[in-house]
């Protein structure tokens, strides 16, 4: 990753809020959606960081597969205006599977889109009707299909584990299917439930610590077991096919937002548009973003503690803390984590407990 | 203007709630020693814990000037004494420095242990009795009921009995007539040598200890050189006065009969024992007036700084607090768990909590305190006698010939209809029946002698709870007696927690040992490993729970980016941890230490 910086789009709409989501977004109205795609071009135009050659590209949601082939068109055009997109090394759009079709598909190829990220869930009709999702398990395997036929070459999948009354065969029949479509990136979440949340509106309890445990461990050992790298708490890939853009974030590298309810880091700020798309509608653009925090060095090195201990990889071991040897000698000797000379990473025991194990290292005592 | 047959010493007697401080408010008020708008509620309890606590923690004085009705004026001391269980000493010696006691009674609850206890001490001490009915305007409200009540049970005539209501200032002047007409005037010859009754002493930074007195025979001015008697201890006198409402009033002599105070630069209030006698150094009295003895700790912990960095504070709080209450004991020890911290001795459970609670909030520290316990006596087997008052100390069973612990005369008062549950509970805690009197028809006083380790054992609370809180509550120590007793260890992770021993009779070990373990397990959270919690007695364990190993502490997600979300989340989550306490390699939170003393059997 050389001076680069990556680029986050957010399109905050979606045909249907799932009642696990408390992201931002609003109910669609394609008026609106073109309007805001208009504002979007207008605020990626007048970017302070004009002129940077461009490594990943990431359009996420919402359902940017809501966005029209001309918008999306527009929108991609006012970027290649701006940046340097000659050496984009990925370029990826989420999409749900009931908002693609074959001709956007085709559309998002021409246009660059070399990855996709589709929300699948599960492949439970029950569940996915539970969960508030809009299409079957059917549309979800036709579009993975569709997808492949266009020519898309790497496609993740996401999945969702610890669903309201989900046992563990159902979790079994759910990853042996993503296998069966041999995607070449996972995503696997347990279902958290977000107060802002239908779910959490409900109180729909949370499954119990064990059974997520072992659904988490489940997962860990058949996805492997299937050729699958672990590579970080909750993705999966094929060699060769890890998340790019996912990994700047990891890795603390820049990324720039663009539009409502986006989030940022440049030149050691951490930033975000205001998520309110009518008035990002109305300025056309140009909200005044929001700085989250300022990152100096000292933070950096406890983000690169708390960001690099969700990768297998972990981290150099020259960034462990001072005093926290003995607790680092139990995580190893219990299995939780593995310290060589060079690195200290996290297993995938260690993964479930990862917040504590964070929150240890990074506690001044 | 020095009259003795003018002044009137008396003091209050009454249960918690029954209206002592709203009494006293209100007498002030009608002799206009306090001007209403000056009137702080309650101007008697002066400390803020106090209040809250609903008691008197430290006897005060005031000297009030009342005309009666007879036309003359009388000096009336009323002295205030302690309202708990642990203060008996003090409340008794409080009572040697009056002629007359006040016997307020909650014209709807009647008479408790405590008020009971005390107008025993009282009647013991030869001081006059007058009732008084206090909350009439109550609708529960049954003064006759209560008048027999206390015919019945004390003993005195009480039909005569002014019926008050303190809080709407109700016939109060009745009151201090009948102090004027029936509490005798105090006997003592001012020519005497000075003898001087401490009932009080409290350190202020910038005088000194300030004494309070009740002058019994002679006179004393300022300028003089005093000698307490018991202590040896001598001082100049520096200034000596009258009590008001609102501190001392300075004045040259105090003389037989009189009750005041005195500033003689002392530097430590265990030179002013509650108890003692002072008299002159030049011409001493020959005997000290009867009835001193030394408080004598009955209840031990240990208490360590939560950040053990804060030693230094800690005994900085203990040497200030001390200054003040010369009944708290505290010398430094050493936990393998808890680090440096001091062993503390109090008279009792609720003085330790009100220490400890002074501690906290007056220095700023968070505390953590072991499991009180009490003081054992062992005979060892080389003849040589050792008390024991920390469990960690206890030796090991081949050298003891014979344990002994202390046993305590209890009085409790219940509704009759509870006769029954309480006899169980203090069947439950080795408690001896001894005898019972039926009040009246409905409330009974039951007396038991019971091991003090097991009152200290959240025995008042039990009490309360099966009891419905109508239950009252008066202990005194009465003597060491044999026990087969054993040193019960706590392990966690196969390591001894020196600071979770404690002691227990031997046939409660088993089923103790349990419920610590189980009580243990609800308390440790999950650590990385697998955690077992033993009991142990000696090498031989008897109970054991296991801590099972962490399950599940993650948010998957990444929220797009948001990293900020994310760190905020991790910070939220630290602050809701506990305020823990590493044990080797296990955090142990700081509640686990007292969970000892919350087991329902």
């Amino acid at each position: 990753m050389s001076k680069s910086v990556s680029v986050y789009l957010h399109i905050p709409f979606c045909r249907r809020k799932c009642n696990y989501c408390d992201f931002y977004s609003s109910p669609t109205c394609l008026g609106e959606v073109s309007s805001y795609a208009n504002a979007l071009c207008n605020q990626i135009r007048s970017s302070q960081a004009k002129g940077e050659t461009v490594h990943t590209v990431y359009f996420g949601g919402g359902t940017p597969s809501l966005l029209s082939e001309k918008d999306f068109s527009l929108i991609v055009a006012a970027l290649n205006e701006t940046f340097d997109l000659s050496s984009c090394a990925e370029f990826t759009v989420e999409c749900n599977p009931e908002s693609v079709s074959p001709s956007l598909a085709r559309t998002w190829l021409e246009q660059g889109v070399n990855r996709i990220s589709m929300g699948v869930q599960t492949f439970s009709d029950a569940h996915l009707r539970s969960l508030g999702r809009l299409h079957t398990k059917a549309r979800a395997e036709q579009a993975y299909r569709e997808l492949r036929s266009v020519g898309f070459d790497n496609i993740s999948l996401d999945l969702m584990a610890a669903l309201p009354q989900q046992t563990v065969p159902e979790l079994t029949d759910d990853l042996q299917r993503m296998i069966a479509l041999s995607p070449e990136h996972l995503s696997v979440y347990l279902l958290k439930i977000e107060p802002g949340s239908v779910f959490g509106l409900k109180a729909v309890p949370e499954a119990d610590e064990d059974l997520q445990r072992s659904m988490y461990l489940l997962t860990h050992d058949v996805l492997t077991r299937a050729g699958y790298e672990h590579y970080e708490i909750s993705n999966f890939a094929k060699p060769g096919f890890r998340a790019k853009h996912n990994g700047v974030y990891w890795a603390g590298g820049e990324y720039l937002a663009f539009g409502a309810g986006a989030f940022g880091f440049y030149r050691g700020v951490r930033y975000h548009v205001p998520a309110d798309t009518t008035a990002f509608c109305n300025k056309n653009g140009l909200l005044r973003p929001i700085v989250d925090e300022i990152v100096d060095a000292e933070e950096s090195r406890r983000e690169a503690v708390f960001l690099g201990l969700r990768l297998s990889e972990g981290i150099d071991r020259s960034l462990l803390p001072e005093g926290k040897k003995s607790f680092v000698e139990t995580l190893c000797q219990h299995g939780y984590a593995t310290l060589t000379d060079r690195r200290f990473a996290l297993t995938a025991e260690g993964f479930l407990i990862s917040d504590y194990v964070i929150r240890e290292l990074l506690s001044v005592r | 203007m020095y009259d003795i047959s003018k002044i009137r010493n008396f003091s209050i007697i009454a249960h918690i709630d029954h209206g002592k401080s709203t009494l006293a408010d209100r007498l002030l008020e009608l002799t206009e020693t306090v001007e209403m708008r000056e009137m702080e509620d309650q101007v008697l309890d002066n400390m803020d814990l106090e209040k809250e606590h609903g008691i008197t923690i430290k006897a005060r004085a005031v000297k009030l000037e009342y005309k009666a009705s007879d036309g003359e004026t009388y000096i009336l001391n009323l002295i205030d004494t302690p309202g708990h269980v642990d203060f008996h000493y003090e409340v008794s010696r409080a009572l040697a420095a009056c002629e007359g006691a006040l016997l307020v009674v909650d014209a709807s609850q009647g008479i408790e242990a405590q008020t009971l206890a005390n107008t025993y001490l009282a009647l013991d001490g030869d001081l006059e009795i007058l009732p008084v009915i206090n909350k009439i305007d109550l609708p529960a409200a049954d003064p006759d009921r209560v008048i027999r009540e206390i015919e019945d049970t004390i003993g005195i005539p009480a039909e005569e009995a002014p019926r008050i209501s303190a809080k709407n200032g109700l016939n109060i002047r009745d009151v201090l007539e009948q102090v004027v007409r029936d509490v005798p005037p105090p006997k003592g010859d001012s020519k005497a040598p000075l003898k001087a009754l401490i009932f009080d002493s409290y350190y202020d930074a910038y005088r000194g200890v300030v004494v309070y007195v009740r002058v019994m025979d002679g006179s004393l001015s300022k300028g003089q050189r005093i000698r307490m008697m018991a202590t040896g201890a001598e001082f100049d006198v520096v200034e000596i006065g009258y009590l008001s409402p609102f501190g001392c009033r300075p004045a040259e002599t105090l003389r037989a009969g009189e009750v005041g105070y005195i500033m003689a630069s002392i530097k430590t209030v265990s030179d002013t024992r509650v108890g003692d006698t002072v008299t002159l150094a030049e011409s001493p009295a020959l005997t000290p007036l009867p009835g001193y003895k030394k408080a004598n700790p009955m209840v031990y912990c240990g208490i360590y700084c939560a950040d053990g960095s804060r030693y230094e504070d800690l005994r900085d709080a203990l040497d200030k607090l001390s200054l003040n209450d010369a009944s708290m004991t505290y010398e430094p020890e050493h936990s393998i768990a808890l680090g440096f911290g001091f062993r503390c001795g109090f008279l009792g459970l609720l003085h330790m909590e009100i220490m400890q609670e002074r501690i906290e909030r007056e220095f700023n520290l968070d505390l953590i305190t072991t499991a009180p316990g009490v003081v054992y006596r062992l005979t060892m087997t080389d003849g040589s006698i050792v008390y024991i008052d920390n469990p960690t100390n206890y030796p090991s069973p081949g050298s003891i010939l014979e344990a002994e612990e202390p046993i305590v005369k209890t009085d409790i008062i219940a509704p009759s209809e509870f006769v029954g549950t309480v006899m169980d509970l203090c069947k439950e805690r080795r408690g001896v029946f001894k005898t019972m009197e039926y009040i009246d028809a409905s409330r009974v006083d039951l007396h038991y002698e019971m091991p003090l380790n097991e009152i200290i054992y959240d025995f008042f609370d039990t009490l309360k709870a099966r009891t419905r809180g109508y239950a009252s509550l008066d202990y005194e120590f009465a003597r060491y007696v044999k026990s087969d007793l054993v040193k019960l260890d706590i392990l966690l992770n196969g390591e001894v927690v020196d600071a979770l021993s404690f002691i227990v009779p031997a046939e409660r070990a088993y089923a103790r040992g349990r419920k610590l373990t189980e009580k243990l397990k609800e308390n440790i959270p999950r650590q990385l490993f697998e955690v077992p919690i033993q009991a142990a007695i000696g090498s031989k364990i008897i109970a054991r729970e296991t801590v099972r190993a962490m399950r599940k502490d993650v948010l998957a997600k990444c929220y797009g980016g948001d990293i900020t979300r994310k760190k905020k989340l991790l910070e939220k989550q630290k602050e809701g941890k506990k305020r823990m306490r590493q044990l080797g390699t296990i955090e142990v939170p700081q509640e686990a230490f007292m969970a000892v003393l919350k087991l329902d059997e």
